[in-house]
């Protein structure tokens, strides 16, 4: 794999685990917010 | 009669995203990336993930829920909610129940294929095939297109068919709570958990060959995501980015449309909405992009990766990742897990298509779940038939071409415009930060009204462009095989003749008033 293989890869990776993690963290703080 | 409730926030937009993590999520997304561009074709698939899924995606779920606030729980009604002044606007939603049902009617059975392929794999029937030629042999004898020294008839892909579809509508029958969403919680926890013991398995081959050490999973991630810039200047990759990313977010089904009708006024949809679409994103980039090529390439080597990564989803899912498994220490099992995990993302997705139907019988008809349920299995079991029994004559894609291509972007497209122009813009973007966890950028109110539809139309106009006049004069179709894919399309204009009329009858009967204005 090339270097700008792996600078593609890393980066789409790193979107879309950070909106993942993101959105699950604050679904689910949201999820407890209502449950109190 | 109580409106049905999703039992948490998790679960609806575990639903959401169980709909959308499909096969093409782990057979299709893999194969057009190699072919359009590598790691370049990122680009247009994120400007369109962002541009255009993303927006549609929030459409959907805010017109659902907006439409489940006056007992509507399918596009005809969530339409002539949204735009009372034209009484024919419900006559387009039709479009969101017709689509569902004629995809779950052949989507079922290639699902079914699943079960059987799991169950060959573990119980050795097709480890005797060594080659594509016999493989290929193996798959065309279970579909009773050929008699072969495998199979000799229909009988066990009917009876997996059987199994199928059983279960899809046993999930149903459990409701919206206590089917739906326990399924989809489960099944999406089980369905990662697999595709990471598959991604690891292969990321873990090394060098199968000893004597090709250049074939192996890192270099064919290499395949996957080395950029080709040039591919960026044609635009059949850019249409390829953007059709990706319109069928893996089950956008335009009116499947989202009718789960977010049983959302409440105050739940939200605009964080929903985009966690459930980034959890499709991590299943399809991610782990999707992580086996099939990277194994393909270790066993098999550049030239021939770059001839999978061309197949369609049938040739790759039951020909070639069969073969790789069968080189892999403990294949077998292996395969039954890809299997296990290629039919939960079917199962999750299948259930999603037979529900706006069903919402349709229920909330119109004030039918009882078990009676719409009743119905629509005879229904659609019936019309199964004749793709399980004239596979080999055009059916199923004909009913691909006009329950998917067709009908989901024409249904999009409507949607787009309706939501920002006819609802217009302003009440729109309220109506989607009422009761939100997130504030969505204000530039979106600009992209939801001008580029989703834009784009939307352009799609629109080069399919329009490039494929109608072929299709409906059947070129390429076999001349044997023309009456039958004639009859298929004159079954679906019946199907969608027959929905034009249930709604009409609906409306003179329950809502004469505005029939009648």
């Amino acid at each position: 794999m090339t270097t700008a293989g792996w600078i593609f890869m890393l980066i789409s990776w790193g979107v879309i685990l950070g909106l993942f993690v993101y959105c699950m963290v604050r679904t689910l703080s949201s999820g407890k917010r209502n449950d109190k | 009669m109580s409106r049905e409730r999703w039992g948490s926030k998790l679960g609806v937009i575990l639903a959401v995203a169980g709909s959308a993590v499909g096969l093409g999520n782990f057979l299709r997304f893999p194969g057009i990336a190699a072919d359009n561009g590598g790691g370049a074709f990122m680009i247009p698939y994120f400007i369109s993930f962002f541009l255009l899924g993303l927006p549609l995606m929030w459409i959907e779920w805010t017109i659902g829920r907006f439409g489940g606030g006056f007992e509507h729980s399918t596009a005809p009604g969530v339409f002539q909610t949204m735009w009372r002044k034209n009484r024919f606007i419900k006559y387009f939603g039709v479009i969101g129940i017709f689509g569902p049902t004629v995809i779950f009617i052949y989507y079922t059975y290639i699902e079914s294929w699943l079960v059987g392929y799991g169950y060959f794999a573990l119980t050795g029937r097709y480890a005797a095939c060594t080659d594509s030629t016999q493989m290929t042999e193996f798959l065309k004898g279970y579909q009773g297109l050929v008699n072969n020294e495998y199979f000799s008839g229909l009988g066990p892909a009917y009876l997996f068919f059987l199994i199928t579809f059983a279960i899809n509508i046993l999930v149903l029958a459990f409701g919206i709570r206590g089917g739906i969403e326990r399924v989809c919680k489960w099944g999406l926890v089980v369905l990662f958990g697999l595709a990471i013991i598959l991604v690891v398995r292969v990321l873990t081959l090394g060098a199968p060959d000893a004597a090709r050490p250049e074939w192996n999973p890192i270099a064919g991630m290499g395949f996957l995501w080395n950029p080709q810039w040039e591919k960026l200047k044609e635009a059949k990759v850019w249409l390829a980015a953007a059709g990706q990313i319109f069928f893996t977010l089950s956008v335009g089904f009116g499947v989202i449309l009718t789960y977010a009708s049983y959302l409440t006024r105050q739940d939200d949809v605009a964080l929903s909405g985009l966690t459930a679409a980034t959890t499709n994103e991590l299943a399809e980039v991610i782990l999707g992009g992580s086996i099939v090529i990277p194994a393909a390439f270790a066993f098999v080597g550049p030239q021939a990766t770059q001839s999978i990564a061309g197949q369609g989803l049938f040739d790759l899912g039951f020909v070639t990742m069969p073969l790789i498994f069968q080189k892999m220490a403990y294949g077998p099992v292996f395969a039954a897990l890809w299997f296990f995990l290629l039919f939960i993302a079917g199962v999750t997705s299948s259930i999603s298509l037979a529900v706006p139907a069903i919402a349709f019988l229920e909330d119109e008809f004030n039918l009882s779940r078990r009676e719409a349920i009743i119905i629509f299995a005879t229904i659609t079991f019936i019309l199964c038939q004749p793709v399980i029994f004239f596979l080999g004559n055009g059916v199923l894609g004909e009913m691909d071409f006009w329950g998917t291509s067709v009908s989901l972007v024409v249904f999009g497209t409507i949607e787009a415009i309706l939501f920002g122009w006819v609802f217009g813009i302003d009440r729109a973007w309220t109506e989607l930060h009422q009761g939100s966890d997130i504030r969505i950028p204000g530039f979106y109110r600009w992209i939801i009204k001008y580029v989703t539809p834009l784009m939307l139309l352009t799609i629109l106009g080069v399919w329009l462009w490039q494929e109608w006049k072929a299709k409906l004069l059947m070129d390429g179709v076999e001349p044997a095989n023309r009456p039958f894919v004639l009859m298929t399309r004159i079954g679906l204009m019946g199907l969608f003749a027959f929905l034009l009329i249930m709604i009409w009858v609906v409306w003179k009967r329950r809502h004469p008033s505005e029939e009648n204005q």
